[in-house]
């Protein structure tokens, strides 16, 4: 399963993509913004995106709304390192898969939460 | 109605008044010649017809300014129907005698005994309803069913009185009705006694209002009064002409219709232009050389008719006594002129206060006010009292002086807000007087009186003893300003510090922290296939820790920093030098543990000001110099970097506030290219 990484601390986004690489994912990129994102996005089609809400540009859920309404749309899981609900109104409305927390985050969860909703 | 539509309706009308008195003056020359029945009244000059239409005009105007007020219609319909009904004598004449028609006459007759009524009982309305267009208050709605119940038993008494009329005895009342015969002579006084009564109630309704009134209103009232009072002056005039036979009954007629005309005019000015037009000074001048003028003629009459009934010289003119009552009454010109000035001045604006009283007053004023604001307001008040003027009152700000109260207050109560002014230029008008401590100007006290009426010099001497008591006033006003904006900076400040930490956790040791759990995440999937792995993230790991550890150890110092609860304001900044990315240099001789918010505050400007340096020139050197005084604290950041920093920045107001807050002293000094130099004086024990 192809991954992208996005987030605006390089330290974490390090980690992210090392955990995920161990357990057998492949990180096809890892950015910094919103606006790379979107265009990165776009230009390696990922199976999944890993999108931080706190960006210094757009918030996640914009970005998220952006990728949702292209003709591939990946699959989009929103992370954040403040405590939020998986349930919150907005994940499901900007189309994106779930939500996780950053300190939840490893590739079980991560699984999960794809598998989870594509489920329902 | 659009306002056109109004505007052509009042031109209409307008029309049709100069129509009527054109009309009325050509019947009025075809029977000039004519002699009149006995008993029989006629129509007086048409100079009357064109008199209306001073009522009629003003009318108009005001009708197509402000048509939802009635008092424009009524002054046209007063004008129109006087200019109807004026003429219908001359018109009976003229149909009756020169066109035998006596069918014709009859109506005109009708209209020349019958429709005075309507503008005669118009006149008590327009009290009642002016200026507003509506009565006082709704209990004077009384008045106005009097009014109509009044006018409407005048009507039917005198119109359908049967027989023949008043004014043209020849003639009888076509649409009389005989069974009203004997009850129209009651009901017609009953309608005179309402109307009359309705008249009384008309004047008395604008005292009323004049009491109840803004100054806006009592200036519109004043035009009314004033014609009023002519009125009423002429009328006591004719009365007094007609009872010694001293004037022909035309003059006598003209002296008691032409002020009338005041009516309208008074309106019109009021309702239109009542600022524009200085009733003040109008009434005044009119008080002053009318009171004059009589005091002179009787001082002249008491001099030459009573001293020389007294010498005995009645019969033939006294060239003494004449010089010597002209010299009385110049040499009691001037004196006269004074007195009957401050009347006037009492009659216009009310009584003045005293010197005494005025510093008196705004004294207990002052002290009673809570705020600030208050006692301003009281000081606007305790001019406005003592001369008469409006008063003002201006105090000095950063960036000249704002007018902070007035009284009477402007319109609706609210001190509109005035343009800064330059305090030299205001220190050099007349009438304002500058507000000082030692050098410093605070503000000032301003009068402004009506056109043509000075300041005299004990009000002058008055106004400077205000200015003087003033001082501490507005020098309070100037502090708690200083107080609240510096408090409500304080809180944003607070606000702002605790968001930066919020934002600096978030960024920093958060983030390391969660890399962390990610990082131990690995470890233990790695730990059972991959030691050797497993080991090198765990020193990734160990690695990851200290770094949150640092950032947290960087924060917390920001907040308080740990070393100098511990070991003191020296050990602390030394700190703060050795960590600084440029060279400092330190003077720092405490020897002693100060109060901790002295010591904190001391810091934080030393701190505060290393940033400052570091942010904007980082190749400069710093120098850092805290020193004790017997009864403070001194500290002195200096560098030769590029200068040019603003004192009314954040980081810098922030540190004045603090340094403000424990009654110290706070300066920068940097000009461009120069350097900067922070210093605080913070008093300690």
């Amino acid at each position: 399963m192809r991954i992208l990484v996005v987030d605006d601390h390089p330290g974490f986004r390090r980690q992210a993509r090392l955990m995920l690489e161990e357990a057998g994912y492949d990180v096809v990129g890892e950015v910094g913004d919103g606006a790379t994102a979107i265009g990165t996005a776009r230009e390696l089609h990922p199976d999944v995106v890993l999108l931080d809400i706190g960006l210094p540009d757009h918030d996640g859920f914009s970005v998220a709304t952006v990728l949702a309404a292209e003709a591939v749309p990946p699959a989009v899981v929103l992370i954040s390192g403040r405590e939020m609900d998986d349930g919150d109104a907005r994940v499901a409305a900007c189309g994106a898969r779930g939500f996780l927390a950053k300190a939840h985050l490893s590739p079980e969860s991560l699984h999960a939460s794809l598998e989870h909703r594509a489920a329902s | 109605m659009t306002e056109r539509r109004t505007t052509a309706i009042a031109a209409g009308l307008f029309a049709a008044s100069v129509a009527l008195a054109a009309s009325g003056t050509w019947v009025h020359l075809q029977v000039a010649d004519t002699p009149l029945p006995p008993a029989t009244e006629g129509s007086e000059s048409p100079a009357f017809l064109w008199a209306m239409l001073c009522f009629t005009g003003v009318g108009a105007v005001v009708a197509s300014r402000r048509p939802a007020n009635p008092i424009g219609w009524l002054l046209l319909a007063e004008g129109l129907l006087w200019q109807l009904n004026r003429p219908a004598g001359d018109l009976r004449t003229y149909l009756e005698v020169t066109q035998g028609g006596l069918r014709g006459a009859a109506v005109a007759a009708w209209v020349f005994d019958v429709v005075w009524i309507a503008p005669a009982c118009a006149l008590p309305l327009i009290f009642l309803l002016f200026p507003s267009g509506r009565v006082p208050s709704p209990r004077w709605r009384v008045a106005l069913g009097a009014l109509a119940v009044g006018t409407a038993l005048l009507g039917v008494a005198i119109g359908f009185r049967p027989g023949p009329f008043t004014t043209s005895p020849r003639i009888d009342n076509p649409v009389g009705v005989p069974a009203l015969g004997p009850a129209a002579a009651g009901l017609e006084t009953a309608g005179n006694v309402l109307v009359a009564a309705t008249f009384v109630a008309g004047l008395a309704s604008l005292v009323v209002r004049y009491r109840r009134s803004d100054v806006t209103t009592r200036q519109q009232l004043k035009w009314l009064a004033l014609a009023v009072g002519v009125i009423v002056a002429a009328w006591s005039t004719a009365n007094v002409l007609e009872a010694l036979g001293a004037a022909d009954p035309k003059t006598v007629g003209a002296v008691r219709t032409l002020p009338l005309l005041l009516v309208p005019i008074a309106c019109g000015v009021a309702v239109l232009k009542y600022r524009l037009y200085d009733i003040d000074l109008v009434i005044n001048k009119l008080f002053v050389y009318g009171g004059l003028a009589g005091a002179i003629i009787a001082l002249y009459v008491a001099v030459v008719v009573g001293a020389g009934a007294v010498i005995g010289s009645q019969s033939e003119p006294n060239l003494a006594l004449s010089v010597a009552a002209t010299a009385t009454a110049a040499l009691a010109f001037d004196p006269a002129r004074r007195g009957l000035q401050r009347l006037a001045g009492r009659a216009v604006y009310g009584r003045r206060a005293t010197p005494y009283e005025a510093l008196a007053s705004m004294t207990r004023r002052v002290s009673a006010g809570y705020l600030a604001t208050d006692a301003l307001e009281a000081m606007a008040r305790s001019i406005a009292q003592a001369t008469g003027g409006r008063g003002e009152v201006w105090v000095a700000g950063a960036d000249g002086l704002r007018r902070s109260a007035c009284w009477p207050p402007p319109g609706g109560g609210v001190v509109a807000p005035a343009p800064l002014r330059d305090p030299l230029e205001v220190a050099g008008r007349d009438g304002t007087f500058p507000v000082r401590r030692r050098d410093q100007v605070l503000g000032a006290l301003t009068v402004t009186k009506a056109r043509g009426e000075p300041i005299r010099p004990a009000e002058q001497r008055l106004l400077a003893d205000l200015a003087d008591s003033a001082a501490y006033v507005l020098e309070n006003a100037r502090l708690v300003n200083e107080l609240r904006s510096s408090r409500q900076r304080l809180v944003t400040a607070q606000d702002n510090e605790r968001r930066r930490v919020e934002r600096d956790l978030h960024d920093g040791a958060q983030q390391r922290l969660l890399e962390l759990s990610l990082t131990l995440g690995r470890v233990e999937r790695q730990i059972a296939s991959d030691r050797g792995g497993a080991a090198a993230t765990l020193a990734e790991a160990d690695h990851q820790l200290r770094q949150a550890l640092a950032e947290l150890r960087d924060l917390a110092r920001g907040i308080h920093p740990a070393i100098l609860t511990e070991h003191g304001l020296e050990a602390a900044v030394e700190s703060l030098a050795a960590r600084a990315p440029l060279p400092v240099e330190l003077d720092v001789a405490v020897g002693r543990r100060l109060d901790p918010t002295v010591e904190s505050t001391t810091y934080f400007v030393a701190s505060e000001a290393v940033t400052n340096v570091v942010k904007h020139a980082r190749q400069a050197r710093a120098r850092i110099t805290i020193g004790l005084t017997a009864d403070a604290l001194e500290v002195e950041i200096v560098d030769d970097g590029a200068g040019g920093a603003d004192p009314h920045g954040s980081g810098l107001r922030g540190l004045a506030d603090r340094v403000a807050a424990l009654d110290g002293r706070f300066e920068v000094t940097s000009e461009p290219g120069r350097g900067t130099r922070v210093r605080a004086v913070l008093p300690c024990a």
